[in-house]
């Protein structure tokens, strides 16, 4: 059949005129719109049709309730008196056996076969004896199993009276407090049940009966232990989705904190009268189950007045109490993992008591760092810097807590960071923002953007500000770190907060250096060392200003022996403010680097050795760690050990691409450097390979630094070593073109740019233009050479400059 | 039937991505089998009102599609259409099966209450099943909210997120449907 789309589209308007209009109307409506008699006469049908409400067409449906659809007489020696009810695995009746004379009423749950699967009934006596223990007040016994004549299977259970859960807790206007009392039992029941290691697999509310007086019941307990469906069928169809685990959706192996979960999901029902995450499709909640969701507040569910009052309160007072602890203690029945939730019913009593006793539940730290933790597995961050994060947030809000010296402020306190991470961590989850991954530099920025909401002290919002800024830099987001210290400064210096500015001007100064504009990170480092001598200002501020502002002169060639005794004070003030043994460690390593690039190779191995063990006795710094064996393997390099360097310069560059990630600037350092060893040993080949991956992430990171000549330098050495002289040159000239103008025109740096953009042109024999920049190399290294390499630099070029001299005079 | 490797799924999920139209029919030849295999089992003993629930075809096609092949569910559009299209198929082909063996009884679909006016006979789900290719012809889009909706059990609100419209649209046009299709039905019952 083809359709005219014209056609098409005439009925669907006149349907939905005709449907609009009323029933009366219709017919005059319909004469005046269409002239096609057949037509109207359709849409007409079609209208009806629309509106046939199913209960009239109830008498079409087949039989579909088991009374008139062989509803058994006899079960075994049980008498059938009427359907119960009906769920997913089977039909529940109400029967009678006589005992004694007197009639005894059971349930009976006449089983699908899919779900009982085969050997049921010696499943049954095989686990009899664990049955038995299920003993229990609060959980209906299961008293007997077998076939009908037909071969049905059935269960037997004790017969209760009674109304499910959540009917009789809004029937009876029940409060919070009375509701988690009655869950509090339900727990007990579930606690006694996991201890004989029988789990439920179906909690919901329907299947816990509250009888005439207020005691609960807990049905179909132990079925799960008999219930064994066909291979064929999944699990999933047992359970009712908006109360079961994500792992029973996924048709993942089940344990007791299946029946967690479903606790969690229960308890949300009552509280907020509504399901968790909204009522939705089987087929999407089992999209959430793989998903792997993290639970919804109870708050955001949306409070609604009928359920204020049905709890006895007004909405605002319910918000505020779901807002509470109770939120967390919900939400840790509901992780996604299993082995996020509580770890047994037990610990779930444990926090529910606390909770109803008004002191501090255990479920709301580990569900903080639950978060932390979680968000590192899922996004490999450098685990160093996201936990340093983590400690320092919370350190801001507990010290200041302390400060103030009020146990209840510091709660509050404690509690607004674990809110503020929480809400961090929420938004960064890929659910949310709708990427696939979130990177740190952007976790950074969102924890700098939401901040300001949650610490309200100006002190402390910088102190934690420059923490986030600082992880930033950690992390090589270099214009966003500038960006936060910029800001922290320009406040810091408008509130008078020395320490502060000191800080975040070391850092900006830093920053500047290695972007190129030494002009700028000149003066703010030197104003950081200026503002950190002020008194009042921490140990640690003073520290750095005095490394990052001798270390970063010494490493831009202002070089001074004041920048060394700098750093020397550096290391004195760390040990005589008694700052950590880690930032400590931190000092005299730039010490030590500034010893060695005086060429004192002996003394600041002596130092990094030092350092070393320090570093590996922290789990944190395995980045640090590697950048010691980068400067251990330089000192071997310039003692003449080449093999003590290449597996030196290995383990650095191992260690980094573990600890930041292959594409980190501190794995793609070493990689450069790395590279120039293989060439050193031979190995060109593998070392131009190395130069080919890292030359385009390093354009990427800083193109335009002049600290981009070093990789190019390594590039241009391994493209000379396996005679790829045309790119070589084109690489030496970028080299010499991202320094000019940048750093200082008689820095020694350009003399070596120079001195390889000549050798790539005598290795294509065009000597003469060789000429002036092998010139040019020769002048600039002659300077001051502090050492070994940098003596032997200074003989390469004097011996490149003769040979081109020689070639240019004797044209051959 | 031959039995896909795990990369040709991958490949078929990827060309069906990109909307090449083939390889959905190949999607269903990989998935397919254990689904029938599943329904098989629960519809076997025909005195008990056993109910395919989508949650068995979303479920195995979640475990295939994108958990073993560690796809990023992305495309949840055809995801949802691909798994409701399946659904309907499995329901069709069983109802197909029964009446060929001649016990047209009452199994009972899950069909979403506002389409329970259809007497789920075998017999009238297969008009059913023809009354949807039709409908798939002139205005496929209508047909998938009717899959959607009625096979795969999603809510008004979900069929409307999912496919990027208002809920009133989707109302507007159930409403529709189903008044087309009780023309449809009643009209060929006749």
């Amino acid at each position: 059949m083809s359709v005219d789309p014209a056609a098409w589209r005439e009925l669907q308007t006149l349907f939905e005129l005709i449907d609009r209009t009323p029933e009366r109307e219709q017919r005059q409506v319909l004469d005046s719109a269409c002239a096609d008699a057949a037509l109207r006469e359709r849409v007409l049908r079609m209208v009806q049709g629309a509106n046939h409400d199913h209960d009239s067409s109830a008498a079409d449906m087949p039989p579909s309730d088991g009374v008139s659809h062989g509803q058994p007489l006899r079960l075994g020696p049980y008498q059938v008196l009427h359907v119960l009810g009906s769920g997913g695995i089977g039909t529940v009746y109400l029967a009678e056996r006589l005992l004694g004379g007197t009639p005894h009423r059971v349930a009976i749950k006449v089983l699908a076969p899919h779900a009982a699967g085969q050997h049921f009934i010696e499943r049954f006596h095989r686990e009899q004896h664990i049955l038995a223990m299920l003993d229990h007040p609060n959980i209906t016994r299961l008293l007997d199993a077998g076939l009908s004549d037909g071969g049905q299977p059935y269960l037997v259970m004790d017969f209760v009276e009674g109304v499910h859960l959540d009917e009789y807790c809004d029937r009876e206007s029940l409060s919070v407090e009375a509701r988690l009392r009655l869950v509090l039992k339900v727990c007990e029941a579930i606690a006694h049940a996991h201890r004989n290691l029988v789990v439920h697999l179906d909690l919901k509310p329907s299947n816990i009966l509250v009888t005439a007086d207020g005691s609960v019941k807990l049905l179909d307990f132990g079925t799960s232990k008999l219930v064994q469906p066909d291979d064929s069928v999944t699990t999933t169809i047992l359970a009712t989705p908006a109360y079961a685990s994500p792992e029973q959706l996924r048709n993942d192996p089940v344990t007791t904190a299946c029946d967690i979960y479903s606790l969690g999901a229960i308890l949300f029902y009552l509280l907020v009268g509504e399901v968790e995450g909204g009522r939705r499709s089987a087929a999407l909640a089992i999209e959430r189950a793989f998903r792997e969701l993290q639970p919804q507040p109870l708050a955001a569910a949306g409070v609604t007045d009928a359920a204020a009052r049905n709890r006895g309160t007004s909405v605002s007072r319910l918000q505020r109490v779901l807002n509470g602890d109770i939120d967390t203690l919900v939400a840790k029945c509901l992780r996604p993992q299993p082995e996020d939730r509580y770890a047994s019913v037990d610990a779930l009593i444990q926090d529910l008591t606390r909770y109803l006793e008004g002191r501090p539940i255990l479920a709301r730290r580990q569900t903080l760092f639950y978060l932390g933790a979680k968000f590192l597995r899922r996004h490999r961050l450098s685990a160093a810097i996201t936990s340093l994060l983590l400690v320092a947030l919370i350190a801001t809000g507990l010290l200041a807590g302390w400060r103030e010296q009020q146990a209840l402020v510091e709660g509050r306190r404690a509690l607004t960071m674990q809110s503020f991470i929480y809400r961090l961590f929420k938004f960064a989850n890929s659910n949310t923002v709708g990427k696939p991954t979130f990177t740190v530099t952007e976790f950074l920025e969102l924890s700098l953007r939401l901040l300001p909401d949650y610490i309200k002290d100006p002190v402390d919002l910088r102190r934690a500000q420059l923490g986030i800024a600082e992880s930033m830099y950690e992390n090589d987001a270099y214009p966003q770190a500038r960006k936060a210290f910029d800001t922290v400064a320009r406040t810091a210096r408008v509130a008078h907060d020395v320490a502060a500015e000191a800080e975040a001007d070391a850092f900006a100064g830093h920053i500047d250096y290695a972007n190129g504009d030494p002009k700028s990170g000149a003066a703010l480092t030197a104003r950081a060392l200026e503002l950190s001598r002020a008194s009042g200002v921490p140990a640690s501020v003073r520290v750095w200003s005095e490394i990052y502002y001798a270390y970063d002169r010494d490493d831009n060639g202002f070089r001074s022996d004041e920048n060394l005794r700098l750093l020397e004070d550096a290391v004195t003030e760390a040990r005589r403010g008694h700052l950590s043994e880690r930032e400590t460690a931190d000092a005299l390593y730039n010490w030590a680097q500034d010893v060695e690039l005086r060429g004192d190779n002996k003394t600041a191995a002596a130092a990094f050795n030092e350092v070393l063990a320090v570093y590996k006795d922290d789990p944190a710094a395995l980045c640090e760690q590697s950048d010691i064996y980068g400067e251990l393997a330089w000192v071997a390099e310039m003692q003449g050990d080449h093999a003590g360097d290449l597996r030196l310069i290995q383990k650095s560059y191992d260690g980094y691409r573990r600890c930041a990630g292959p594409d980190s600037r501190g794995a793609l350092t070493e990689q450069v450097f790395l590279a120039g060893a293989l060439v050193k040993a031979g190995r060109a080949d593998e070392a131009l390979a190395l130069m080919n991956d890292a030359l385009p992430k390093w354009r990427k990171l800083n193109g335009t630094s002049p600290d981009f000549a070093q990789p190019l330098n390594f590039m241009v050495i391994a493209e000379l070593a396996t005679g790829h002289a045309t790119e070589a040159e084109a690489h030496a000239r970028e080299m010499v073109e991202v320094q000019t103008g940048k750093i200082n025109p008689k820095d020694r740096r350009i003399g070596g740019s120079h001195l390889l953009w000549a050798k790539a042109l005598i290795q294509q024999g065009r000597y003469a233009e060789a000429l002036p920049h092998a010139r040019i190399a020769d002048d600039l290294l002659a300077n001051t050479a502090f050492s070994a390499g940098a003596k032997e630099l200074t003989a390469e070029a004097h011996q490149v400059l003769l040979d081109a001299e020689a070639h240019v005079r004797e044209p051959r | 039937m031959a039995v896909l490797a795990d990369a040709e799924i991958t490949q078929l999920l990827r060309e069906w991505q990109a909307g090449e139209p083939a390889a959905l029919d190949h999607l269903f030849e990989a998935v397919y089998p254990r689904l029938r295999e599943i329904a098989g089992a629960l519809f076997r003993n025909e005195r008990f009102e056993n109910v395919l629930q989508p949650t068995s075809v979303v479920n195995e096609l979640f475990l295939k599609l994108v958990r073993n092949h560690s796809l990023r569910f992305e495309d949840r559009e055809h995801f949802y259409s691909l798994s409701a299209r399946i659904m309907r198929r499995v329901l069709m082909d069983h109802a197909r099966d029964r009446k060929r063996q001649k016990r047209d009884g009452g199994v009972r679909v899950p069909l979403d209450e506002n389409l329970a006016w259809i007497n789920s006979s075998d017999a009238k789900l297969l008009d059913l099943d023809d009354a949807l290719v039709k409908l798939d012809e002139v205005d496929p889009v209508k047909c998938r909210i009717v899959e959607l909706r009625f096979f795969l059990g999603f809510t008004a609100t979900e069929t409307a997120e999912l496919l990027c419209k208002s809920k009133a649209t989707i109302d507007r046009e159930l409403r529709f449907v189903r008044g087309w299709l009780y023309d449809q039905l009643h009209d060929s019952a006749g």
